[in-house]
């Protein structure tokens, strides 16, 4: 390298360093934020989520910003006990103003929404994220997979009671989901009905996506291959060909 | 607080900042580095036991936090509605992520960007770069020989023009 080539290095060296000390950072996060991070982190490490599952959640994750507090009582959930052989499932809640999930003792989680809370999509998927569930929450969005990927309620994936029939609820506008590209049927979430989610069903490379309407206080919920899907924030079917 | 938590404590107050720079320099969004790097610091808390005994921990975080990242984006790229693009844009504003000499950075191959995040940002010698890289140190002296040209090559033409007059 020439002796003016050095000089320029150093020189460009010099403004890449004083571009970046020139950046607006936001505050530092507190200890106790990163350190709650970090617990749920181990949680899932220890109750054997590690691999592509922990990644998809990790990505999941990256969307949902500053939920302290929100999740409060998630961070008093006890790891239970791993002993030897298959990680045991510890009962644990989370509980927020539109939505409480739980964790049941057969391995599944319970999913119900109170009737007068807007669901916040970042922290249902933070909590589902905890509960080591891979799923993506949108509100006003519709996700599937062409093709489509397994009917969640035929696998055993969900159960949501009492059903409610399809089509989606015509009253707020929504119409059935595009035809041939989306499931038969989508669950239906409201807050009379209770939703048991069996993660362990999940077939490899899928994931739940809920979509939330505000407007009609109802979660629709499908699977989708997590490598492979389209979201579109219209529920209108697309045009004839 | 044990000395660990003592430890990870004193890590974290001393490099959140050099590293969130570094994390916003590569992915261009500050709001997204942010979450990043607090998931990056967080797993390296969950793993202080590992991470404290790395040759370059801060290294160790940035490149989790860039790992964290591409997951993301890869995600984000499949969806067709929503207003990700506005979502990116906000990230930047008033930030100076939007500067000539950061845009040019983040226009450069992955491998050289990455290269100029460790050598530059983070000062880590050529070894220690391609130990974190699991790349020979030549090629770590090669890929910032390139950066290093692509991005003379990108800065230069606005002060040539201004000698030329």
């Amino acid at each position: 390298m020439s002796h003016n080539e050095q000089l320029d290095d150093s020189t460009l060296t010099q403004e890449l360093r004083d571009s970046l000390s020139e950046l607006a950072t936001p505050e530092r996060p507190s200890l106790a934020e990163i350190t709650g991070r970090g617990r749920a982190h181990r949680r899932r490490r220890l109750a054997g989520l590690a691999g592509s599952g922990v990644a998809g959640v990790a990505a999941g994750t990256a969307l949902a910003l500053g939920l302290t507090g929100v999740l409060g009582t998630a961070t008093a959930r006890s790891t239970g006990t791993t002993g030897a052989g298959a990680a045991a499932r510890s009962t644990g809640t989370i509980r927020t103003a539109a939505f409480t999930l739980t964790s049941n003792a057969n391995g599944t989680d319970t999913l119900t929404l109170t009737t007068s809370q807007v669901l916040d999509p970042a922290a249902l998927q933070q909590a589902l994220t905890q509960h080591g569930i891979r799923a993506l929450v949108k509100t006003g969005t519709y996700c599937w997979s062409s093709p489509a990927a397994p009917d969640p309620a035929s696998i055993g994936v969900l159960s949501v009671r009492p059903s409610i029939s399809w089509p989606p609820i015509k009253a707020h506008g929504l119409v059935p989901a595009p035809a041939g590209s989306a499931p038969g049927k989508l669950e239906q979430i409201v807050a009379r009905t209770v939703t048991v989610i069996n993660a362990a069903a999940m077939p490899s490379g899928t994931e739940l996506f809920f979509g939330y309407s505000s407007s009609a206080r109802v979660l629709f919920a499908n699977l989708i291959y997590t490598s492979s899907y389209t979201c579109s924030n219209s529920y209108s079917p697309p045009p004839t060909r | 607080m044990s000395q660990d938590n003592t430890e990870f404590a004193e890590f974290f107050a001393a490099s959140w900042d050099p590293c969130l720079r570094a994390v916003a320099a590569s992915a261009g969004n500050m709001m997204l580095a942010e979450d990043q790097t607090a998931e990056a610091f967080a797993r390296a808390w969950a793993s202080w036991h590992k991470v404290s005994r790395h040759p370059a921990p801060r290294a160790w975080v940035v490149r989790t936090a860039l790992n964290a990242g591409a997951s993301w984006w890869h995600r984000r790229r499949k969806e067709t509605a929503l207003a990700s693009h506005d979502i990116a844009a906000a990230g930047s504003q008033g930030t100076g992520l939007d500067s000539a000499v950061l845009a040019a950075l983040r226009r450069l191959p992955a491998r050289q960007r990455e290269v100029i995040v460790l050598r530059v940002f983070l000062d880590l010698d050529t070894d220690t770069t391609a130990g974190q890289l699991g790349i020979a140190a030549g090629t770590v002296r090669a890929h910032l020989s390139r950066a290093m040209t692509a991005l003379r090559h990108e800065l230069a033409p606005a002060t040539t023009t201004e000698t030329e007059r």
